[in-house]
């Protein structure tokens, strides 16, 4: 191997380490470079607190549609969607912005399925709540949070 | 295609295991099988990912990353990121392929570099495709196409003259050695934070246990398993502590034989594990493992064996041995050729 060769590993070594480090360092996220935290910070109560987004059907008077599932809200999925609105809601400058936030998930639905591409029925708005949940060992009340809160509503 | 074969010089003692680690003159045909498997994988694993839809969301979404931001690129139309995906899998296809490998894998990194690292600026930077970008650079900066490849072939039908075969080379020994410092940085990194931020209470406390109800609630694991494992909350413990011990030593990997046999195979199986009872897909990052099997040396314990030569003689006329075939295309074993 060439001296030159061996310099621009030495480089790359030297970019992917302190990349790393400076990440770990941090707890901050510099993608590629990351901490890798998910899943780092211990739980500890029984209970589950989270936003969840539902479509309003315009089909069955008063029916919701829960739309977690990726085919509902592409190219997001809820594992990116959810923190995305979480964020537009804890930031008092960014709060305003939420309802924009679901009216363009409401729109790319409906545009989606308008053109075939996505199989549901038609939306009139889009609600998101925050949902709370007591925890059963065996998940029982999945379906049956403890307390359900409006957060924000777009309707059309 | 040849290099200089001798290892680099260095001083010292410490100085010589360096070098020796980097740059041990290796054949490059177990670089050629892990590019192979990584470049197929990744054609795999994103052959229905479809990224034009960013095109598309309002720029309400729109909290660009440090990367983006430095770099001051956009997001950009619905029309340009069909043009760019298209370009993405045709650069992974030829690398995978080892055709124009230089230019396919150069051309593979830049695109996976915007394209993967496009949905984090809308709202949240998830962790499963940083390795795989990190993998694809240091794949642009290597030689892996310099065996079992089409510019392997095609170099030695367009030569009129001598043929050199490259040889072996430190060339083909640090990109599999970076690869494995990047997965232990990262597994290392995980384990770290784990502490940094909750320290013995991960492992001692009912973590585990009330993360995989939660999971049932909120995510889409694979399985039910994680309710019933739930249940056992000294297993949950077991194996919160196998996890951050897996993850805090798996540098050892890098300099030790049986801890690679030992945490390589390990942390797979944990990952498998999370996406069964847990939710997150690690598929990028299990397709990065390719480079920590000796793909050389279980060629030639296989090839070796006596059910492959019984094959060879059921398989294969006599005029075309298996050993022809191979050496085709690998030029440490092209026959040499006298001027």
């Amino acid at each position: 191997m060439t001296k030159r060769r061996v310099l621009l590993v030495h480089g790359l070594l030297a970019l992917l380490i302190g990349g790393s480090l400076f990440a770990l360092l941090s707890q901050r996220e510099y993608w590629p470079f990351s901490p890798y935290s998910m899943y780092s910070e211990t739980q500890r109560e029984r209970r589950l607190t989270r936003l969840w987004v539902f479509g309003v059907r315009q089909d069955v008077p008063g029916a919701e549609l829960s739309l977690h599932e990726h085919r509902y809200i592409r190219p997001f999925y809820k594992s990116r969607l959810i923190p995305a609105l979480g964020r537009l809601e804890r930031d008092p400058r960014r709060r305003i912005l939420l309802h924009r936030a679901l009216e363009d998930v409401l729109d790319r639905y409906e545009e989606r399925r308008a053109r075939g591409r996505l199989r549901g029925p038609p939306l009139v708005g889009i609600r998101l709540y925050r949902l709370e949940w007591e925890l059963d060992p065996r998940a029982r009340n999945v379906n049956r949070p403890t307390r359900r809160t409006l957060v924000a509503e777009v309707t059309r | 295609m040849s290099h200089p074969t001798a290892a680099p010089a260095a001083t010292g003692a410490a100085g010589g295991r360096w070098m020796r680690f980097w740059f041990e003159p290796a054949s490059p045909v177990n670089l050629g099988v892990c590019r192979i498997l990584f470049f197929g994988g990744l054609l795999w694993i994103y052959r229905d990912v479809d990224f034009s839809g960013w095109g598309a969301v309002s720029g309400v979404f729109w909290m660009p990353s440090w990367l983006f931001t430095t770099l001051n690129l956009p997001a950009f139309p619905a029309g340009t990121l069909v043009i760019l995906q298209g370009l993405w899998r045709a650069a992974l296809a030829t690398s995978c392929l080892g055709l124009a490998t230089r230019l396919s894998t150069a051309v593979a990194f830049a695109l996976a570099l915007y394209l993967l690292g496009l949905p984090h600026n809308f709202g949240h930077q998830l962790h499963s495709d940083g390795l795989i970008v990190t993998v694809l650079g240091i794949l642009a900066l290597s030689r892996c196409g310099d065996a079992l490849s089409l510019d392997r072939l095609l170099a030695q039908a367009w030569s009129s003259g001598e043929r050199r075969p490259a040889g072996r080379s430190g060339e083909y020994t640090w990109p599999v050695r970076t690869v494995w410092l990047t997965m232990a940085l990262v597994f290392f990194a995980a384990g770290v934070s784990k502490l940094v931020n909750s320290g013995a209470d991960w492992v001692l406390s009912d973590n585990l246990a009330i993360m995989l109800v939660q999971k049932v609630y909120y995510d889409s694991p694979q399985t039910s398993w994680g309710l019933t494992l739930a249940q056992y909350p000294w297993l949950c413990r077991f194996l919160m502590g196998v996890t951050l011990v897996g993850e805090l030593a798996y540098p050892l990997a890098l300099v030790s034989r049986r801890a690679r046999w030992l945490l390589v195979p390990s942390l797979v199986l944990i990952q498998v594990g999370i996406r069964l009872v847990l939710g997150p897909d690690f598929k990028a990052f299990l397709v990065s493992n390719v480079f920590w099997v000796p793909w050389e040396r279980l060629g030639s314990r296989i090839s070796g064996s006596s059910l492959a030569r019984r094959l060879r003689g059921l398989a294969l006329p006599r005029r075309f041995p298996l050993e022809t075939q191979v050496t085709k295309l690998d030029p440490a074993r092209s026959p040499r050729t006298t001027s």
